[in-house]
């Protein structure tokens, strides 16, 4: 190797060193915005196709099924739009009345719609990318769920805001999204997270139990709210089995919902604003949930 | 040269374009098709070393920019300062090693050969998998490692070499066209002294 080689050799090498040593995270995410018009692009791409395969099962509807369908929907809208007005009302009665007890106050979450424009990350993480970004009040740690009947489901939490309108999401079943997690029945308490071991069977793991547990197979488990990264009472899962360990147990828990089948999810955003709003008079929570929707509603 | 050279980053953006579309087989272990490494195999192959080092040094900080995910080194309990788990520049030094490597196959390309070319690509993108794979669970403090992950790095690289060979016939063309020739090092000094052998054994046979 001649002496030019071996200088651009030991240049080389100081370069890698300090790109590793010097915080580059600044520098990271201006760069990751600039690949976000073709990371939108590629999604686009996706949904397209997956639009082309929805538009062929709907060409398969008659005309008098379609009109049902959306007679049944008008018919849901405005059933949900009269719930709204009623938690509206809990709402800020709610709000009064903690104000009349000098009650502390919980952090009050508002919802965000996002859609996954991409599941492609890292090779070893289980991430997606949401449309929803620093300009939408979205911050790293943000819990993600979607809605699940009457319940709601945790799915992950936002990792890295990547510019102003996307960020990516790490979800449930990565071994690095830690979640403390309750039992219902039995109250025990653990920290569910993924695990490399299950993970082609789609299954978490919640460890720390006692070794003499008493959890049971198919009872729920939840948030439990502990260090306030995550709002108690989420639905996490199903506990599918028991596994004793000699100082511990742990539990392998079936997701409440299937994660890589995921489209559409809320971010929750701490609602800073709301109550003080609510306190002065500013502006009523009506007004605040309805420019939030149209907001939502306006960017998708 | 700088036309070839300009034709090869062009490439380089593109193949991270095209990147963004190949998606991960979840029925084929999450295994991948790595074009972007692929390409510069390919490149680390058909360039001289500052070069090489040069489009190391650039795919592995766009590698790096894009596919690096600073996580939170949070617990259930709480979070703490965002970290990357690999540090930030680890895909430039991966970039580099695999390049070094492949540079001595310098020779068998010149000679229009791709097989061993092709072979050494899906075993230094193994490797380079293989390093990220434990430097990932190194991070995290517990060694792992399933038949899963096992087929994830081999089929990847084997797709990765599956392609090489488009990227190398085209970075073959692109020489010809661009009237670059893929010299050794030291190839200069080697024709200087074969032009002077000929010299003196054309003036010794004149005076014969």
């Amino acid at each position: 190797m001649s002496r030019l080689n071996l200088l651009l050799l030991g240049v080389f090498l100081i370069i890698v060193i300090g790109l590793m040593v010097w915080d580059s995270t600044a520098l990271q995410r201006g760069l990751s915005s600039i690949f976000n018009p073709v990371t939108q692009t590629a999604a686009k791409a996706h949904e397209t196709l997956s639009i082309g395969v929805l538009e062929e099962d709907f060409t398969n509807l008659s005309l008098s099924e379609l009109q049902a369908e959306y007679r049944d929907l008008q018919r849901s809208r405005d059933a949900l739009l009269v719930r709204a007005r009623e938690f509206d009302a809990i709402v800020s009665e709610n709000a009064r009345l903690r104000e009349a007890l000098s009650f502390e106050e919980r952090t009050p979450y508002e919802l965000v719609v996002a859609q996954i424009i991409s599941r492609k990350g890292s090779s070893w993480y289980e991430t997606a990318i949401l449309n929803r970004g620093s300009a939408h009040g979205i911050q790293p740690d943000s819990p993600v769920v979607v809605a699940m009947g009457k319940e709601v489901a945790l799915v992950g939490r936002v990792t890295q805001l990547v510019g102003e309108t996307s960020a990516t999401m790490l979800l449930l079943s990565d071994e690095m999204c830690q979640v403390a997690a309750v039992v219902e029945e039995t109250q025990e308490q653990g920290i569910l997270s993924g695990t490399p071991d299950f993970h082609d069977e789609g299954l978490l793991q919640l460890g720390f139990l006692p070794r003499e547990t008493t959890i049971r197979p198919q009872q729920q488990v939840f948030t439990s709210g502990d260090g306030g990264l995550f709002p108690a009472g989420l639905v996490l899962g199903t506990v599918l089995r028991i596994e004793n360990g000699i100082l511990d147990s742990q539990a392998l828990v079936e997701p409440a919902v299937p994660l890589h089948k995921l489209e559409e999810v809320f971010i929750l955003r701490p609602q800073v604003n709301t109550a003080q709003n609510i306190r002065d008079g500013n502006s009523s929570p009506e007004e605040t949930d309805t420019s939030t929707e149209q907001e939502n509603a306006g960017d998708l | 040269m700088t036309r070839y050279l300009l034709c090869l980053l062009a490439m380089t953006v593109l193949a991270f374009v095209v990147q963004e579309f190949s998606p991960r087989w979840p029925l084929l272990w999450n295994a991948e098709l790595l074009i972007v490494h692929a390409l510069f195999c390919a490149i680390a192959i058909a360039t001289p070393f500052p070069v090489m080092l040069a489009f190391a040094l650039i795919t592995g900080f766009l590698w790096d920019a894009r596919y690096q995910i600073p996580l939170e080194a949070s617990t259930a309990l709480a979070s703490s300062v965002a970290q990357n788990e690999l540090p930030f520049g680890f895909a430039v030094f991966s970039f580099g090693l695999s390049g070094l490597i492949l540079q001595g196959l310098r020779p068998t390309f010149r000679e229009q050969s791709i097989v061993l070319p092709v072979v050494f690509i899906s075993v230094v993108t193994a490797l380079s998998l293989f390093a990220e794979y434990c430097v990932l669970r190194f991070h995290r403090g517990s060694w792992f490692f399933s038949l899963g992950i096992a087929w994830q790095i081999l089929l990847s690289s084997l797709f990765c070499s599956l392609i090489s060979p488009v990227f190398l016939l085209c970075l073959s063309r692109l020489a010809k066209r661009f009237r670059y020739r893929i010299r050794l090092d030291g190839w200069s000094e080697y024709e200087a002294i074969q032009k002077r052998r000929d010299e003196i054994s054309a003036s010794a046979a004149n005076a014969g």
